[in-house]
């Protein structure tokens, strides 16, 4: 008997090999941005089958909300895509979908706020000591080298 | 009952297409979302081995991953935009040559 967690993984991993395979299938840049998009989100479930639901949303957020919004904007600004319509009616019926999947499993939870003081000085000291502060550098270096690679492309491309 | 050697196959069978993509593409773009693929792919398994074997912290290494990952997608993604406006091609074979 197979189980629900072999079905998920099996679907996911072939979804996931056809979106990566249509990447160098498509002729439109933007359908080939959208399939990575797709290749990530599949990808983040199967963290999920791995048990790492943390692991999962971090994939997402950084995936596919950092990186293929970049490339979406990226793209779309270029000259290089003949994306010119979106159809609206399609658009909402997505979004309602996806907004009723992320809010059903909220409505049953229950918040418990704790009276703790997280952003102290004394904690934020000890962030910096801790493996957070080479997060924070992480971040940093991440942030400096967008904005340099900007300035510097701007000072390249400037009339002289 | 899923076991590591089916992570073990699907990630190499990622890593390759993104290998693969980038050495047979010659667009600039593609090139470079066939190195996102394989950088996924390597996370995926990092993943696989640590849920199976749970030794270690794997969360910097992720992270790492994640960050080199997104920041050469923003400074790539940048000389696309820098190459899209002086309407340069974007075929490598072509920006291999310094002069014409």
């Amino acid at each position: 008997m197979i189980d629900l967690l072999t079905i998920t993984f099996a679907v996911a991993a072939f979804i996931e090999i056809l979106t990566v395979i249509s990447i160098f299938y498509f002729k439109n840049i933007l359908h080939v941005a959208l399939s990575l998009t797709a290749a990530f989100f599949f990808n983040s479930i199967l963290f999920l089958v791995l048990n790492q639901p943390i692991l999962a949303v971090l994939q997402l957020f950084i995936m596919v909300g950092g990186i293929s919004t970049l490339l979406f904007v990226g793209v779309a600004s270029a000259e290089f895509s003949k994306f010119t319509f979106t159809r609206i009616a399609v658009l909402f019926a997505m979004w309602l979908v996806l907004a009723v999947i992320m809010i059903y499993p909220t409505l049953k939870l229950t918040i418990q706020s704790h009276q703790q003081n997280i952003f102290s000085t004394d904690n934020i000291l000890l962030s910096f000591g801790s493996d957070l502060g080479i997060f924070y550098v992480m971040l940093l270096t991440i942030f400096g080298v967008a904005i340099s690679s900007i300035l510097l492309l701007k000072s390249i491309g400037a009339p002289k | 009952m899923i076991t590591m050697e089916y992570f073990i196959g699907l990630s190499f069978a990622l890593f390759a297409i993104g290998i693969v993509g980038v050495a047979a593409t010659r667009h600039f773009l593609i090139m470079i979302i066939a190195t996102e693929v394989a950088l996924i792919a390597s996370t995926l398994l990092a993943t696989a081995f640590f849920y199976f074997n749970a030794n270690g912290d794997i969360l910097v290494l992720l992270f790492t991953i994640w960050i080199i990952a997104a920041t050469e997608a923003i400074v790539l993604i940048a000389f696309y935009r820098y190459m899209a406006k002086l309407e340069l091609s974007l075929d490598v074979t072509k920006l291999s040559k310094l002069r014409d």
